[in-house]
């Protein structure tokens, strides 16, 4: 047995491990006898002993069969990793594990999936990476912020004309590119549309495109220029809504965590539709989704289509959605510490030039309005 | 060698590398109930528990070159679901200075005593809620490490990001408001 002797406190015992297993073994027995042989110290012990016996934890209600259902299913994805198909779990959002060392990409997509599914996982990937990556199944690359995405008529990708990923080594029926915030990148799809795909951004594509559609799966910003091709309409597909186009240069914006989500067309002709409405729209015309309700404006496109430039162009913008945008562009958060500064009622024109630091653009925006502000590592403090 | 008692955990992980036929799901059976108690009390929801969980092993088992401990597995494997879940939420809540669990937050049982009677079992269930309540968010974690995942100070150190003299401080303040309001629980004759 132990050396208590020189236990004068609680803490002595409760923290003293051969007392713990003392009590945890023995338990009341255990105690009696302890107290026996430390008469002086017998309070003590009765109430280390009493906190120590009385601290058990809900035992939350888990059968040895549910563990042993898991680990069947644990084995099953597992195997399946290296096959095709997969158990999805539809409606739950999931939480990709960022582990010490490396950045796991586990959801693999199967063929029949369907779209709700698909964007289920979306929604689960988590952005908070270092570098754009291009991911399917187990093999993933990063990409450098300079270097074009380029996937071939034979399914290979190249990076900045390197190849990285041979079309043999493609397991899975899609690829999954992930931008986070402060990069953005540009991809060449293998029937020569290309995608600008804005800061915070996730886009799914399939290795190959089907033969009487092309679609992808966005949520974020993208900015397309899509290679026209007759019976096969190229199709984006948002969580709430589609875009099908022929052959036309259009802009997408359909953050998942934004209020408001457009489709703005620069030329050509596309076709929209969300929810029970459908309906085509003319260049210089955005579709534009806000809180479930929908409707068709003629806008200026610059204004939606900038950012591929590197400019965010303010014309009636509140406070608000401009320190969103240079959140995402510069991938830092912003906080308000005054609640006085209204963030929504402010209205701004005026450009933003995004090739200029942070700390330029701030002081622009900052001199033209009534505040000022602090940045403190990635955090930006508005007062 | 450290003192706690987790070291089935490494010796079944070991094992595992070594290539032994059924460690690993060993490993797995033993850890689930810790693990998943761990990150309800964290206050994740049951699904996202058992997601992380799996997703946890599948990268044991496929990568595990990768896993680089710097104390025991199992301190490793609280660390991940804790970090897991923070990064969970910095996303959700868009933040990115959130290090914290704020809620952490556990029930203790009264061990079923055939010679307790249940409204004494009620009265000390509610005593020992009202010292929890009295503690922070981190010493209640500390004090479930400590006791209840009976976990050294170098493990919890690594799973509370934390050195391990501020784990013994956290430990030491949470005691010392436990034992201030303890003197109630010393009127219940659980030892005569």
């Amino acid at each position: 047995m132990g050396n208590f002797h020189n236990h004068t406190v609680i803490e002595d015992f409760l923290l003293d491990p051969d007392f713990n297993r003392l009590i945890n073994g023995k338990k009341e027995s255990g105690v009696r006898s302890l107290m026996e042989e430390y008469p002086d110290k017998k309070e003590l012990i009765r109430s280390a002993a009493t906190l120590l016996l009385y601290m058990k934890v809900e035992d939350i209600e888990l059968s040895d069969d549910f563990i042993e259902k898991k680990y069947k299913q644990l084995k099953n994805q597992i195997k399946v990793g290296k096959r095709r198909s997969i158990i999805l779990r539809a409606a739950v959002a999931a939480c990709i594990l960022a582990l010490i060392t490396s950045t796991f990409f586990l959801y693999k997509y199967q063929e029949n999936m369907t779209g709700k599914q698909i964007f289920a996982l979306l929604d689960s990937t988590s952005l908070n990476i270092e570098e754009i990556s291009l991911s399917s199944g187990y093999t993933h690359v990063k990409v450098d912020e300079n270097k074009k995405i380029v996937q071939t008529s034979s399914g290979d990708i190249l990076i900045g004309n390197e190849e990285k990923m041979k079309s043999s080594e493609i397991e899975d029926e899609y690829i999954q590119l992930l931008v986070p915030n402060g990069k953005r990148t540009s991809i060449n799809f293998s029937d020569g549309t290309i995608a600008w795909v804005n800061s915070g951004s996730k886009l799914i594509y399939p290795k190959t495109f089907k033969k009487n559609k092309r679609e992808i799966y966005v949520d974020g910003e993208v900015y397309l220029t899509v290679a026209k091709e007759t019976g096969r309409p190229f199709i984006v597909r948002t969580k709430d809504i589609n875009v099908s186009v022929l052959g036309t240069t259009f802009n997408v914006s359909a953050y998942n965590n934004d209020k408001v989500h457009s489709i703005v067309l620069v030329e050509g002709s596309v076709e929209v539709s969300s929810g029970k409405f459908n309906s085509k729209i003319a260049p210089n015309q955005a579709f534009i989704r806000e809180d479930g309700i929908v409707s068709i404006k003629e806008v200026d496109t610059y204004k939606y289509t900038c950012w591929k430039d590197g400019v965010i162009k303010l014309e009636n913008e509140t406070l608000d959605a401009i320190f969103k945008k240079i959140s995402r562009y510069y991938n830092v958060s912003i906080q308000q510490t005054d609640p006085d500064l209204d963030m929504s009622k402010e209205i701004y024109k005026g450009k933003l030039d995004l090739n200029d630091s942070l700390k330029i653009v701030l002081d622009n925006l900052a001199h033209s309005s009534n505040f000022s502000y602090k940045v403190e590592d990635k955090t930006v403090f508005i007062e | 060698m450290n003192e706690s008692g987790n070291n089935q955990e490494i010796e079944l992980w070991q094992a595992f590398l070594d290539g032994e036929e059924g460690a690993f799901s060993q490993l797995y059976k033993v850890c689930y109930r810790k693990l998943y108690t761990y990150g309800i009390n964290i206050g994740m929801t049951s699904d996202l528990v058992e997601d992380t969980i799996q997703e946890l092993f599948i990268k044991l088992y496929t990568r595990p070159e990768q896993i680089k401990t710097a104390t025991t597995l199992l301190a490793f494997l609280f660390a991940s679901i804790r970090n897991s879940y923070l990064n969970n939420e910095k996303i959700s809540r868009r933040k990115l200075q959130i290090d914290e669990i704020d809620s952490f937050y556990f029930d203790y049982i009264v061990e079923n005593n055939p010679l307790e009677e249940t409204e004494e079992q009620e009265q000390i269930k509610k005593q020992i809620a009202q010292i929890l309540d009295s503690l922070t968010s981190r010493q209640r974690e500390i004090i479930y490490l400590k006791f209840l995942v009976q976990m050294d100070y170098e493990e919890i150190a690594s799973v509370m990001q934390l050195s391990e003299q501020a784990a013994r401080n956290l430990a030491y303040r949470a005691i010392d408001k436990i034992r201030k309001n303890h003197k109630y629980l010393l009127l219940f004759p659980l030892l005569q």
